[in-house]
Order: C-alpha cells, then sequence, then structure tokens
C-alpha cells in the first residue's frame, strides 16, 4: 500500500512538473539533472535551460551578449531566452499587448517545422497583419509578382485614405512572423508585406526585432520577382553579408533603388552592394547598427542620386562620400546624431556637394545653443527643398536652429527653394527657440517660390504670419506648436488662402497651440488639431 | 502546527511546518491534489535534493515565510538585481556548488523567492565581464569553433551602442 502511494505521488509529481513546464519546453537535448550523477559537486553547466532562463532574466542586453559568447549551450539558452523576451532592449519600453498578442497568435497558429521564421523575434503590429491578410487577398486577383517594378509601398497615409490605389512602385519588405498563413505549404509563405511605419518609426522598437531569419530570403524573393528594379529591406536585421551577396548575384545589374536601413549593415555589405549594383540610383543605409565608418562609400558608382544614411561622431560618412564618388549626388537624406562639432557635417556639405537639390537633415541637438550652426548650407545655390528636423531628446538642451543659420540660407538659396520645413524642438527646461520673427518676416521676400512650407515650435508671431500669408505659389502651410500666434493672425492667414469654412475657423480659435495645413486649392483645411508638446511623441510607440 | 515530513534524497527525513512546506508550488500541489493527509507519517521523498540542500530550502522557507506573496505578473516586475535583502545575502555565501544546487532545488520545488533570490546572485556574478572571464568565474569550457565565435560576435555586432 505504502509503496503503491509513492510510486502514485511520484509519477503524479513529474506529471504536474512536466504539466507546468512544458508549454516553454525548448527543443535542447540537455540532460534534465534528474538523470545526471549527482556525486560530482554542482557546476554552472548543471544549471537546465530552465534555470539559465531565469538567471537571464536578470541581464540586460549587453551582458546577454556576452552570455552567448561564453559556450554553445549557453549560446542556444540565450536564442531561447529571448523567444521568450521580446522587449529586453534599452530600457522601459515594455510592450506588454504585443507580447501577449503574440502568444495569442501562437496559439492559434501553432509553429510547424517548416516554419523556420516562427521562432523569429519579429512581430508585427495589428495595422501589419491587417495590411498583410489584405495583401494577400489582392494577391489572388492580380498577379502581382510578374511586373517590373511590383507591389505596393503606400505610406501609412495613403493606406489609411484609400486602399484601392496602394498599387505604387517598389516591393516594400518585412518579415513577418507572428501571424503565419494557415496553410504553411503556400511558397508565398513570405507574403511580402508592406511595411508598416508605425513600428519602425522609432529606433527602440526597431532594436526590437532582433532575429529575422532570413532563410534564403533572396533566392525567394528571386523566384517571384525576377524583375525587381526597386527593393525595401528596411529593418530585416537578420540579414547577413551572404544574404548581401547573393542580392547582388541576382539583382546587381538591375536595382534602381535599395533600402537596407535598419539592417546589419557592415563595411564588407556594403562595399558587396555597392560594388554590384552599378545602377543604383537611391540607397538608403540609415539606421543600421554598425557604425559604418564610410570608408566604403568610396566604391559608389556615378549613378547614385540619393542617399540616406547617418551622420554622428562615428559615422563618417560624409568623409567617405568625400575620398569617392559621392559629390555627384543631388539629394541627401542625413541622421545626424552627436557630433563633436556640431556645425561641422554641415559645412562639408556646404563646401563639397554643390549639386544638391533635395537636402533633408534630421538632427538632434544637445547642449546649450549655438548660434549659426547650419550657416554653411547657404553655399548651396541649387536647393529647391530643404528640411531641417530637429529633435531633443533629454530635458535642457536648447534648439539649435535659430535666425542666425536661417537668414543667410534663405538670402542665399531662397530664390529656388520651393519646399521649406523648419522643425524646430525644445525640451522642457530649455528656453524656446530662438527662430523668430527676425528672419521669418522676410520669407515672402526671400522665397518667393515655395509652394509647401512648414514651421514648429518657432517664436514666431502675427508679425511672420503676414509674411507668411503672401506666399503667393504656397498650396500648402504647416504651423505647428506656435507658443506665440494669436487668434487674430491666424485669422489673417484664413483670409488670404480663400475657400475657407467657417466652421473650421471657429475650431481654431478655441484652441492655442495650432496645427494648421491649409491648402490653398483644395475646398477646405486639411487638418486643424491641437498639440500638447511632448506628450505626442511619447505616446506612440505604445500605440504600436 | 500541523508537520509533515519530507524525505531528502539521501533518505534523510525531515519534519517540517505545513504552512512553509507549502510556499513550494510542487509541494503544494501535491499536497492538494493527492490529499495527503498530514498525520499520515508517510513522508513525501524529495528526489533530487540532498539533505544538505533540502536543509538550506527549509532554512531560508522558514525565515520567508511571513512574507508576502511575489506578484505573478512577471511582466510587470521590474527586473532589479541590487535588492537582495541581507539576510539572504549573508544566506547565499556558499560555494558554487551550493548555490547552484539551490537553485536546482529552487527550480525542482517551485519556490518563486528561492529561486529569484539565487538567480540575481548568479546575474551579479555574470554582470559586466566578457566571455572569458565568465568562463573563468564559472569553470566553462569554450567550445566554440573561431570560426562560430567570429560569426556570432558579428551576428552580436549590429546592437553595440555607438
Amino acid at each position: 500500500m505504502q509503496l503503491k502511494s509513492q510510486h502514485n505521488s511520484r509519477r503524479s509529481r513529474s506529471q504536474l512538473l512536466y504539466a507546468r513546464r512544458s508549454h516553454t519546453l525548448p527543443l535542447l537535448h540537455h540532460p534534465s539533472p534528474a538523470c545526471r550523477s549527482r556525486l560530482p559537486p554542482k557546476t554552472i553547466k548543471s544549471l537546465n535551460v530552465f534555470c539559465l532562463a531565469e538567471i537571464f532574466d536578470f541581464l540586460d542586453y549587453r551582458d546577454l551578449i556576452n552570455c552567448r559568447m561564453v559556450c554553445s549551450f549557453w549560446n542556444e539558452c540565450v536564442d531561447f531566452h529571448l523567444q521568450r523576451r521580446t522587449h529586453f532592449a534599452y530600457g522601459k519600453s515594455c510592450n506588454i499587448k504585443t507580447e501577449k498578442k503574440r502568444s495569442k497568435l501562437r496559439k492559434k497558429f501553432p509553429l510547424e517545422g517548416s516554419l523556420t521564421l516562427s521562432t523569429n523575434l519579429l512581430y508585427t503590429c495589428e495595422k501589419c497583419t491587417l495590411v498583410n491578410q489584405k495583401m494577400q487577398h489582392q494577391e489572388k486577383h492580380h498577379n502581382i509578382y510578374r511586373g517590373v517594378e511590383l507591389s505596393p509601398s503606400p505610406s501609412p497615409t495613403t493606406y489609411s485614405a484609400d486602399e484601392s490605389s496602394s498599387f505604387g512602385s517598389s516591393l516594400s519588405l518585412t518579415p513577418i512572423s507572428s501571424s503565419p498563413p494557415a496553410s504553411p505549404i503556400s511558397s508565398n509563405y513570405w507574403d511580402f508585406e508592406y511595411r508598416c511605419n508605425d513600428c519602425y518609426r522609432y529606433g527602440r522598437l526597431r532594436q526590437s526585432c532582433l532575429e529575422v531569419s532570413h532563410v534564403q530570403l533572396m533566392s525567394r524573393i528571386a523566384v517571384h520577382c525576377p524583375n525587381l528594379t526597386r527593393l525595401d529591406l528596411s529593418n530585416c536585421v537578420g540579414l547577413l553579408e551572404s544574404d548581401f551577396i547573393q542580392l547582388v548575384e541576382l539583382y546587381g545589374k538591375q536595382l534602381v533603388s535599395l533600402n537596407v536601413s535598419g539592417c546589419r549593415i557592415d563595411e564588407n555589405c556594403l562595399r558587396v552592394i555597392v560594388k554590384g549594383c552599378d545602377r543604383l540610383r537611391f540607397l538608403n543605409v540609415a539606421n543600421n547598427f554598425c557604425g559604418l565608418k564610410g570608408g566604403c562609400f568610396e566604391w559608389l558608382s556615378d549613378s547614385i542620386e540619393t542617399i540616406v544614411a547617418d551622420y554622428n561622431q562615428n559615422v563618417r560618412l560624409l568623409d567617405g562620400l568625400l575620398q569617392g564618388k559621392g559629390r555627384e549626388i543631388i539629394e541627401l537624406e542625413l541622421n545626424v546624431g552627436y557630433c563633436y562639432n556640431a556645425a561641422m557635417p554641415y559645412k562639408l556639405i556646404g563646401n563639397h556637394f554643390h549639386d544638391l537639390i533635395s537636402l533633408k537633415i534630421t538632427f538632434k541637438s544637445f547642449g546649450p545653443r549655438k548660434h549659426g550652426t547650419f550657416v554653411a548650407l547657404s553655399k548651396l545655390n541649387e536647393l529647391e527643398c530643404l528640411y531641417l528636423l530637429e529633435e531633443i531628446d533629454d530635458f535642457d538642451s536648447e534648439s539649435s536652429l535659430d535666425d542666425d543659420s536661417v537668414l543667410p540660407i534663405m538670402q542665399s538659396c531662397g530664390s529656388r527653394l520651393r519646399e521649406l520645413y523648419l522643425h524646430a524642438a525644445s525640451s522642457l527646461f530649455g528656453r524656446p527657440s530662438s527662430l523668430t520673427d527676425a528672419s521669418m518676416v522676410y520669407v515672402h521676400e526671400l522665397c518667393p517660390m515655395l509652394e509647401v512650407f512648414s514651421i514648429k515650435r518657432a517664436s514666431i508671431t502675427d508679425i511672420s504670419l503676414r509674411s507668411i500669408a503672401r506666399l503667393k505659389n504656397a498650396y500648402s502651410v504647416h504651423l505647428i506648436d506656435l507658443e506665440n500666434i494669436s487668434e487674430h493672425g491666424v485669422g489673417n492667414i484664413m483670409t488670404s488662402f480663400k475657400q475657407i469654412e467657417t466652421q473650421e475657423l471657429e475650431t481654431i480659435k478655441q484652441s492655442s497651440g495650432v496645427d494648421l495645413n491649409v491648402n490653398k486649392n483644395g475646398p477646405k483645411i486639411e487638418k486643424v488639431k491641437r498639440h500638447c508638446s511632448l506628450t505626442t511623441e511619447m505616446e506612440t510607440p505604445i500605440a504600436c | 502546527m500541523p508537520i509533515i515530513k519530507l524525505l531528502s534524497s539521501d533518505e534523510e527525513p525531515f519534519e517540517v511546518d505545513v504552512d512553509i512546506a507549502r510556499m513550494s508550488i510542487t509541494l503544494r500541489t501535491m499536497l492538494d491534489d493527492l490529499g495527503i493527509e498530514e498525520d499520515d507519517g508517510e513522508p513525501i521523498p524529495v528526489q533530487n535534493v540532498n539533505s544538505s540542500i533540502l536543509r538550506k530550502v527549509i532554512q531560508w522557507c522558514t525565515y520567508h515565510k511571513n512574507d508576502p506573496p511575489t506578484p505573478d505578473d512577471d511582466e510587470q516586475r521590474e527586473k532589479r538585481t541590487d535588492d537582495i535583502p541581507s539576510w539572504d545575502a549573508d544566506f547565499l555565501k556558499v560555494d558554487q556548488g551550493t548555490l547552484f544546487e539551490i537553485i536546482l532545488a529552487a527550480n525542482y520545488l517551485d519556490i518563486k523567492g528561492l529561486l529569484d533570490v539565487t538567480c540575481k546572485t548568479v546575474a551579479n556574478m555574470i554582470r559586466g565581464k566578457t566571455p572569458e572571464e565568465i568562463r573563468k568565474t564559472f569553470n566553462i569550457k569554450n567550445d566554440f569553433t573561431p570560426q562560430e565565435e567570429e560569426q556570432i560576435r558579428r551576428e552580436n555586432e549590429w546592437c553595440e551602442e555607438k
């Protein structure tokens, strides 16, 4: 009797243990503690994958990287652990919603042997899944993989506005994992999906899609889309050099546009790409995690016209471009991070890239106010579009977009400018922007051709608004987060841009910080929104 | 106070308060599911845990028996390792072998608090160390080929903050 009961309890306990653990049971062949001899003293090698995962739970990502390098078993364990831990990254952002959603999805679509992708960390937001379903639907009805320029890549706005117009001109790829299709045998498993900009707009989120196993991604694409000329591989973090070599072999002679932003591109990869793709006209290498030193840009072919990239203390992109053949570039988009000499990148641009027609700079301001940072850009006489978009991360840095910079630029390049974006930023404790009436009051004289004008968080008053109202060619004017303008000033703009509906005007009068988008030719104001400074930026990532 | 008997893997019996035994989820489930009576006199075998470790575990549980229950929701909890209570820190001043045995026992018996505090201790031993230092600390053999090591290094490179 006693024996029997003991036997019973032992079996039940093991069943219990199994039941408790089975949902996380990995495919790792490591002896369980039960079947190991107890005689030698225990070492860390005695710990099974669950215990190690518990330990790894308390480590941050940098330490986990070191753990991966310790031995092969730990390497597997870290991988396993990371699958359970989606948002490890650099801080507080913990996307519980997504995690829950993922586990739900996993239950719904149990992992199949062939679905190598499903072990990856990447997940899509609700929107992506929706878009993806739509895409699959369209795929059935249109043979979209046959054309020269393939499937659509709508911007989020066009997507939400009009889904029928989503047939664009390029293939945008973001691998999916959390929503495998019902039939895993389908050769279209890759489901070339629209990129959901909302998911990846934020650097931190981007880092969370860690492993995108790529399993012959390139050859798979090639089967479906042999004639591809534009390829968007943004955020495919798992692509390795071998994949890019394959890419070049398959598409090197035809690719016109390549977006590898957010991929792990090191100099070898980039060298492979720029040497192999000699018809490339557009190249996006922003947000790569390896810190391209820039030396590889000397291989750039003459055909390249547009580059999107990072520039900061470590990534000396421009220096690299100057050594090579980058001077023919007509369109440059730079994400400028911290530079010891804040004005340096703009000096380089101003002195060497005379052919630039469009320049978009997203920059971060650090520390106290610096005057005239952008003065050197006034040497760019060909400029037609200029975007200066400022970001401030910390609490007390101050905006460096000021009159000293903007006035000289308008004086020398203003006559050709068609689009001008001056988005200043402000931090919690910093002084208000020093972009004031002193420069903006001349905007209608210096930049008479302006068609699109956007200004954000500047300290301008109604005096400048009067000047803005006199822009003859403007069809789109954005006034965002301007604290010092009055209702009267806004009303003034309203009357000069015709065909305004009175109802909308009422709404504007009620708000002080106005985000106003006036469309001169359109029937009404497109957008009236009240902005609470800072909060918008903090809310949006969570929404994803 | 009702008492139950536990039997370590080397057959040494222990008498414990039921309340203390119930801190282990594994034991609690057993007691609940199997309806083991306190006064059965039949010891519950705790395989995999030898007497010296079981003694330590019971010692820990006895000290912590009045702790508030830890929240279940793992996702909400902040992962800190600098909050080990001083009694626990002293309690865990043991050789590595014992420490790992306690972890295994805590995992097997499913005692969340003990597992957490021991894992934090080990995590503190890992933090800030290079792979080579970690290997040295725990006497682990590097079984990567140079090629594999290079491959992992390259895979990891992208996340190095610039």
